[in-house]
């Protein structure tokens, strides 16, 4: 019965067996750490080697415009024949800086290139000259700064975008005498006529209504100004326009929350700027009565495109025009399927 | 296998050994090895904040040095600043400087860049002090300080991310190196136990055999030698020991056996013997029964004999000269072996005596091959059968007899033949005489003489074989009667001795 216990040579390959095994989970072990070490060390082998190094500057980063655009830069970069990685420069520092301190930055970093979206400043006109003296080319995103040494401008034609929400305000205003507040994304030391604001004034005037319409500067200098500024102007009675035309998807989410908070539904319409899932909320429950959305993803392609062409070429197209959408609750249902169904 | 057979026990339990203390030591190794491991994998994880940290505070020292410089000329802070600026060179070699996705390499990539930018802005406002140009110091001094902040501002965010990143990581490797001990003194207790159970399996296999050995040899002591040794092959001396045990054993078995053979067949030699002797003692007893005091009558025949003589009756004389010569024969041989001459003149002695009494009615004669007259045999053998040929065969006839008496020799035997021409035989008397069943019935009817199963009993006795008599009739009627005495004599040398 016990004759496997006899068996010496059976007890000797159970016995080197254990070991064996032992033996196995302990190089497995090891092999563990080995990994383990490599990925810590920041050793990761790339899968693609990047050519150029890009810095890509937002006044507000965590725009969704923002995010989304960055995401295709980046995939868009990965693509290219000779890949260009672009960075979300400053994302990463723990101090807050101005997109010019960040322009500066990515001039002393020595970048291969800047794509900059913020409001077009003197002072950043200025850095861009510096940039393109240290051979560092800028394209200006959204907003542009014609005068400046900058290669490339990729955005909407602001002068039409401003015609379409001239249009929408038309559309939203009760009767004569309504009025109308632009908030505007931007400081006062803007150096850009705002077109969209002259595209807006053009509409109305085209239309012979008695609309006022007046601008108020959500701008950039402080923090947290958007709904602070929103919800002054929804209060104050006197003030209280009719219709609220946001330029900044910031400034969207915070006037539809406003109005939602201090239950001026029906009472001021909101036409908001770009889309976010609030927004797409706001626009489907009527609160927003429409968007005007510029294809951030374009954006994130056309402003690789624009640098890469430039880097190959020492030449691009000056201006990359970038497609506007409206949308309102008659098409909100089909442009929620058609991203979903992008995103799937 | 063969040479796993030729292992001795010492071997074997070497074996054992070195491979349990093999096993169990390269087992502690690795362990010692994976641990060891582990917390130096746990004291490098901060590497890239000590790094980082390094770095911060060169890039603060040139600054110090610089500005100590920038203000007060001093060769110390020059001398500091350039050697500040060596070391900020060799940490920033090690910093990244490519192109890639990871945020913390980017980052380094910034670093350096940006280093360099500021290394080449404070010679430059070196160069400009040098140059006493006053107003381009203040300038390139500012333009230092920005960039300084940058790269404290980067260096700043990545050593926090990496801090982040790192403490995740020492946690998770304490975590690896908690459960690296449970499992590593779990592995040894499982080894512990698996070697204890195998030294254990294998020494069992080693004392299991002896343990056998030792039951078999108190078996045996205790008197049962039907047990073997049991043979386990396990090519040690046990199996050695175990195997000269059964060689042992089988040789004191043969030992017994042969001693008992022996002794049986010395028992039945007594016995034969004692059979014999009474047998003799039988025939002496009928024979002493037969004869008055022999002694006294063979002398009382004698002086009759030379009486005889005196007076000139030379045939009386014969007669009791033939007499005489019977009786003593009687008297002196019948204890000892005779030759087949003394026995034949005996007969004739007799066959004489008995033709004076029966008045020569009985014609006797003899054909013998004289080679074969020194042959050895009993006493008494040849009268008592030509005696019962007279008594049953011839006397009980009318007229004369004849008895015939011939010797010769076939190729193993001496062959005595003996017929006569009586009244025969019939064969189911014949096979009765010589099974013994009816010999003393037939010499019942006489006792002057010897029976013929007695006879017939010593002769086998004498021989040790039972084909040395036969009796049957004759082919012309009458009785045959043959002996078969071997060429070769008595059986067996110790017989030779034996006094019949």
């Amino acid at each position: 019965m016990k004759n496997w216990m006899n068996n010496s040579r059976f007890m000797y390959i159970v016995m080197l067996s254990v070991a064996g095994v032992i033996l196995c989970i302990f190089i497995g072990f090891n092999l563990y750490l080995d990994r383990w070490a490599s990925g810590n060390d920041g050793s990761r082998t790339e899968d693609i080697a990047y050519t150029y190094h890009l810095a890509m500057i937002s006044a507000v980063p965590s725009d969704a415009f923002w995010e989304t655009m960055y995401g295709e830069a980046v995939r868009a970069g990965a693509e290219m024949e000779e890949p260009v990685y672009p960075e979300d420069f400053g994302a990463g520092l723990t101090e807050d800086y101005t997109a010019e301190e960040l322009v500066r930055m990515a001039v002393a970093a020595r970048v291969d290139g800047i794509v900059v979206e913020a409001d077009m400043t003197e002072e950043m006109c200025d850095i861009i000259e510096e940039a393109s003296k240290a051979h560092i080319p800028v394209v200006t995103l959204m907003d542009d700064a014609p005068d400046s040494p900058r290669i490339s401008y990729v955005g909407a034609n602001t002068y039409t975008m401003g015609e379409m929400y001239g249009r929408e305000v038309l559309e939203a205003v009760p009767a004569d005498g309504s009025s109308v507040a632009v908030l505007v994304p931007a400081n006062e030391d803007n150096v850009n006529p705002s077109y969209v604001y002259s595209g807006i004034s053009s509409a109305i005037a085209e239309a012979s209504k008695n609309i006022d319409v007046f601008t108020v500067r959500t701008g950039e200098d402080r923090d947290f100004v958007s709904e602070e500024t929103v919800r002054n102007l929804l209060l104050d009675e006197e003030k209280r326009p009719d219709v609220l035309v946001c330029l900044s998807a910031v400034d969207t989410i915070s006037a539809y929350q406003c109005v939602r908070d201090y239950n001026l539904v029906g009472q001021v319409k909101i036409i908001g700027t770009y889309v976010s899932t609030e927004i797409l909320e706001g626009i489907g429950n009527g609160v927003i009565q429409s968007t005007i959305v510029v294809d951030a993803r374009e954006a994130g392609q056309r402003c690789i495109q624009a640098m890469s062409e430039y880097m190959a070429q020492r030449y691009t197209n000056e201006y990359f025009p970038l497609a506007v959408e409206l949308i309102n609750r008659d098409n909100v249902d089909e442009y929620i399927d058609g991203e979903s169904g992008e995103q799937g | 296998m063969k040479k796993e057979r030729q292992k001795s026990i010492r071997v074997k339990l070497v074996e054992i050994f070195l491979i349990v203390s093999v096993t169990v030591f390269v087992i502690v190794i690795f362990i010692y090895y994976n641990l060891n491991r582990t917390i130096g994998e746990i004291d490098t994880v901060y590497n890239s904040n000590i790094q980082f940290n390094d770095l911060s505070a060169n890039v603060n020292n040139i600054q110090d040095s610089l500005y100590q410089y920038l203000n007060t000329k001093s060769s110390d802070s020059l001398e500091d600043y350039y050697r500040y600026t060596q070391d900020y060179q060799d940490l920033l070699e090690g910093l990244n400087q490519d192109t890639v996705s990871g945020s913390q390499e980017l980052a380094e990539k910034n670093i350096y860049n940006l280093s360099q930018t500021y290394l080449d802005l404070t010679d430059n406002a070196v160069e400009k002090k040098r140059g006493r140009d006053a107003q381009g110091v203040r300038e390139t001094y500012e333009q230092t300080e920005e960039i300084y902040g940058y790269i404290r501002a980067n260096i700043n965010s990545v050593n926090t991310s990496a801090f982040i990143t790192n403490a995740q990581s020492y946690s998770s490797l304490r975590v690896v190196l908690s459960y690296m001990t449970a499992f590593s003194i779990c592995i040894l207790f499982a080894v512990m136990a698996v070697a204890v159970g195998w030294i254990v399996i294998m020494t069992r296999s080693i004392t299991r055999p002896l343990i056998e050995l030792a039951n078999s040899a108190t078996e045996i002591a205790r008197g049962n030698m039907e047990v073997d040794f049991p043979i386990v092959e396990t090519g040690d001396e046990v199996s050695a020991v175990a195997k000269a045990c059964n060689k042992m054993i089988e040789s004191i078995r043969n030992y017994i056996e042969e001693t008992k053979r022996n002794y049986e067949r010395e028992n039945e030699l007594a016995a034969n013997e004692l059979r014999m002797k009474n047998d003799l003692n039988e025939a002496q007893l009928k024979y002493l029964q037969a004869q008055i005091n022999p002694h006294f009558l063979f002398n009382s025949l004698n002086a009759g004999a030379q009486l005889a003589m005196m007076e000139g009756a030379e045939k009386a004389c014969m007669f009791i000269q033939n007499m005489a010569d019977f009786f003593r024969y009687n008297v002196r041989k019948m204890e000892k072996d005779v030759t087949l001459q003394e026995e034949l003149q005996l007969v004739d002695n007799y066959i004489y005596i008995l033709n004076v009494r029966f008045a020569g009615d009985i014609h006797y004669t003899a054909q013998i091959d004289e080679r074969l007259l020194g042959a050895s045999m009993p006493s008494m053998i040849l009268q008592p059968i030509i005696e019962n040929s007279v008594n049953h065969g011839i006397r009980e006839k009318e007229g004369e007899g004849h008895i015939r008496l011939h010797v010769w020799a076939d190729e193993n035997d001496i062959c005595i033949e003996i017929d006569d021409d009586g009244i025969g035989i019939d064969p189911a008397t014949a096979r009765k005489i010589m099974s013994g069943e009816s010999a003393h019935s037939l010499s019942g009817r006489d006792s002057e003489g010897i029976g013929l199963d007695n006879v017939i009993k010593r002769l086998r006795s004498y021989y040790g074989r039972e084909d040395v008599f036969e009796i049957k009739p004759g082919e012309e009627g009458g009785t045959m009667v043959t002996l078969f005495i071997p060429k070769t004599g008595r059986r067996g040398t110790d017989d030779k001795n034996t006094d019949l």
